[in-house]
């Protein structure tokens, strides 16, 4: 009954895995050359305009991207904190996703204990995922802080921060869900009780 | 019983009624700005690469500069339209319903399907407009993974639904 979807999320959570060792490698790699590179969703017109910056470093249409050439352990943290973090729970969510999908296929849907976990896996998109581009945010603008020259072209956290819309739709579509589960649930024990 | 079912879709539908609101209202207010731009401002394309603007711009260049933005941000307006009639109709028929697990398979695929292609059509736009190499759409084309993965945990939950469905009309027959 969940198959194709089963099988997409243990992919996706295997790709995942993979991807976010290969990145901790990337980063630990980086931070030994002592080099540490960030984005920033600041355009800059031309550039003539990176001029606040004390490192330059290249325009992209999307943002501006920052190097420092000598990076202190705190801005190490704080590079780390700018991208791990989304990573980390991106993995997580399709664990969690496959242990939820494993458990309902083995233990059947319509069962209490399923939309217990739907519950969970609900609360868990729609708090940790903002959470940690909040983080993000935070860790970027602390390090767009320390390498900007004047005041005035300081970012806010807030235009920084990439909220996970549909992280939070879904995540309320699945505290709906665990309900709807839980009502068939007491359907099936009462059926099964006729029998 | 229908006051369980009122409750079962409630956190979701009061968020997805207010969000729609608001995004109805912006696609609208958006499209008349965005076709007065069209209009009179020159075509800038804004790739994975580089930024590009068309100076005196071609009649196709203008219409052609309406797809740059419009298409995922109507899709994305429709999907939560769709999301509210879904909701709304699973409310009054419950979820444990043969029509209710019809509407999220349709939803499900709406979502596979419409997000991707209308990403794909902006990327042909920014393409046609200003293309940076052959086939550079490919590379360009901001790939929707979470509209897909939902898709396809709709299309595994509209089989749940039904096998709910069957279960209800069982137990309804016995009683």
């Amino acid at each position: 009954m969940l198959q194709p979807f089963t099988r997409v999320a243990r992919f996706l959570w295997a790709v995942t895995a993979v991807g976010f060792a290969f990145g901790a490698l990337r980063q630990l790699y980086q931070s030994l050359t002592y080099e540490l590179c960030f984005t920033t969703s600041r355009v800059l017109g031309a550039v003539d305009d990176l001029g606040p910056y004390r490192n330059v470093g290249r325009t992209h249409p999307t943002g501006t991207r920052v190097c420092l050439a000598e990076p202190t352990g705190w801005d190490q943290v704080l590079g780390f904190l700018e991208h791990a973090p989304s990573a980390f729970a991106t993995a997580g969510t399709f664990l969690l996703l496959v242990l939820l999908l494993e458990h309902a296929s083995r233990r059947g849907v319509h069962t209490v204990e399923t939309a217990d976990r739907l519950r969970r896996f609900g609360w868990y998109l729609l708090l940790a995922l903002p959470a940690t581009t909040l983080v993000e945010a935070l860790a970027r603008t602390g390090l767009q802080r320390r390498t900007v020259v004047t005041p005035a072209h300081r970012v806010d956290p807030l235009t920084e921060w990439d909220v996970p819309w549909w992280a939070v739709v879904v995540g309320l579509g699945l505290l709906s869900l665990a309900k709807v589960v839980r009502s068939s649930a007491a359907m099936r024990e009462e059926l099964e009780g006729t029998v | 019983m229908s006051s369980t079912r009122g409750n079962q879709v409630q956190p979701l539908l009061g968020v997805v009624t207010a969000i729609t609101g608001i995004a109805v209202f912006t696609l609208v207010s958006g499209l008349f700005v965005t076709v007065l731009d069209a209009l009179r401002k020159p075509v800038c394309v804004r790739d994975s690469w580089r930024e590009t603007c068309i100076e005196g711009p071609t009649g196709g260049e203008r219409a052609l500069s309406l797809l740059l933005h419009t298409p995922t941000a109507v899709v994305h307006v429709g999907a939560l339209l769709l999301l509210l009639v879904l909701l709304v109709r699973a409310q009054r028929l419950g979820p444990h319903n043969v029509h209710t697990a019809a509407d999220v398979r349709g939803y499900g695929l709406y979502l596979l399907i419409a997000l991707p292609v209308s990403t794909l059509v902006e990327a042909l736009a920014r393409w046609l407009l200003a293309p940076y190499d052959t086939f550079s759409f490919v590379g360009d084309w901001d790939f929707p993974w979470w509209a897909v993965l939902t898709g396809l945990g709709l299309l595994s939950l509209a089989k749940v639904l039904d096998a709910g469905a069957e279960m209800r009309a069982e137990l309804e027959a016995t009683v």
